[in-house]
């Protein structure tokens, strides 16, 4: 008797959860859901790849360099595959010594383009005619100490392909006196190319790489 | 003891056979109110119709219908996107909608290509919402902000969040929830390559 007392409280409660069910949707309480599945928001990337090198320097055995000596062995450019709209901008460094009554002094410069620059970097597309043009005709512009790819907004379409960046780049004999030579004391020498890229509108630059060319004069 | 508890329990038995005999009736009535002896129950047909539009033109104005879910590709800081759902009240009785975010699972968008896997986009797409039946809005939220802070077990790939509820639909009549995803204008190139994909979006609809 205990058995189908438990039975039947069992199958009483199956009913009217069952029965509750059939009110809701009945009664609109439980009504079919529309659902909308594979929602996919996806961000594109920046696919860059480089070429072109500095000339080796072994620092046991430092390259000695003198004015109008090339230093890049192939031209620095890259090779844009990015599915997004993307921008590049480009530093150059280099070491620069000066003659201060006889005291002569180091520090790291910017390259600007500058007429008087101790350094010369031919970018691609430059006509290369003397010196003072060599900034005619490129496709980049400087500004705030960096290089900008100049078409408008300085924007690489997507999958924009190959471009040649810098041809060339030396230290000018006009501009580049005695105090760089090294009577009785070591001057080392650094030029580096760093690249920034970013996804178009996007206010942070994040890092490519950084090509780096150092040689120690001898004494 | 034992006999009164028997009695008892078949006295259950029966009310609740009869309680589920009369509801099926109901149910399987088609007519709108349905006459048990005298005793008149209404049936509410609830139904609604639900389509997901997309506007890509500059003044968003022209919506036209997504086939399947939303789908972007190749996004990039500051983009934004302009959806919206048309719910259509279909059935007999005013409804209220609801709709509901269901499951976030960040992933490479190529697997061939680099990612930060520490980053989530959830982190990154802010969101908007109104609608054109109640004043409910949302303002530049994270879907992370949205999502809230996740309870003990749960995970972003089982997370939810209602972006809207309360949307009141007369009979025969439609409103729309707009909705933007907006590529956050300061995300930083450690949100490359990544895809959001979010489970389902669910709307839900009841009686008024």
């Amino acid at each position: 008797m205990k058995r189908m007392t438990v039975l039947f409280s069992i199958i009483a409660l199956l009913l009217t959860i069952a029965s509750f069910l059939l009110i809701g949707f009945t009664l609109g309480w439980f009504a079919p859901s529309v659902i909308i599945t594979t929602n996919e928001v996806a961000v594109g990337d920046l696919r860059y790849s480089l070429s072109g090198e500095f000339i080796t320097s072994n620092p046991l055995d430092p390259t000695v360099i003198v004015p109008g000596d090339e230093l890049l062995t192939s031209t620095i450019g890259i090779t844009n595959n990015s599915p997004i709209e993307s921008q590049l901008r480009i530093k150059i460094e280099y070491t620069a010594y000066h003659n201060n009554e006889g005291e002569i002094t180091g520090s790291t410069e910017t390259y600007g383009a500058a007429v008087g620059e101790p350094l010369v970097a031919v970018f691609a597309f430059d006509d290369n005619d003397t010196p003072d043009n060599y900034t005619d005709d490129i496709n980049f512009i400087y500004s705030d100490n960096w290089w900008y790819w100049d078409n408008t907004g300085y924007i690489y379409s997507i999958n924009s392909g190959s471009q040649e960046i810098i041809t060339s780049i030396f230290y000018d004999g006009n501009y580049t006196g005695i105090d760089y030579s090294s009577f009785d004391v070591s001057h080392p020498v650094t030029v580096s190319i760093t690249i920034e890229v970013k996804q178009a509108d996007n206010v942070t630059w994040s890092g490519l790489t950084t090509f780096i060319f150092t040689t120690q004069t001898t004494k | 003891m034992l006999k009164k508890q028997m009695v008892l329990s078949l006295t259950v038995l029966i009310t609740a056979a009869v309680l589920f005999i009369v509801v099926t009736f109901a149910w399987l009535t088609v007519s709108e109110i349905v006459n048990i002896d005298g005793a008149f129950i209404t049936l509410e047909d609830v139904d609604a119709t639900v389509q997901l539009q997309v506007s890509t033109d500059v003044d968003h104005i022209e919506y036209t219908l997504v086939e399947g879910g939303i789908s972007l590709e190749n996004a990039v800081p500051g983009d934004v996107f302009y959806y919206r759902l048309l719910i259509t009240n279909t059935g007999l009785k005013p409804i209220l909608s609801r709709v509901v975010f269901n499951g976030f699972i960040d992933e490479p968008a190529n697997d061939l290509i680099a990612y930060d896997e520490e980053q989530s986009l959830i982190n990154c797409i802010v969101l908007n919402s109104y609608n054109t039946a109640n004043a409910s809005t949302i303002e530049n939220d994270l879907i992370s902000t949205r999502i809230g802070e996740l309870s003990g077990g749960l995970t972003y790939a089982n997370a939810s969040f209602i972006l809207v509820s309360d949307v009141d639909i007369a009979v025969g009549e439609d409103e729309y929830v707009y909705f933007t995803f907006t590529v956050a204008e300061d995300a930083g190139n450690e949100y490359q390559n990544l895809k959001l994909t979010i489970s389902s979006i669910l709307i839900q609809s009841a009686a008024d």
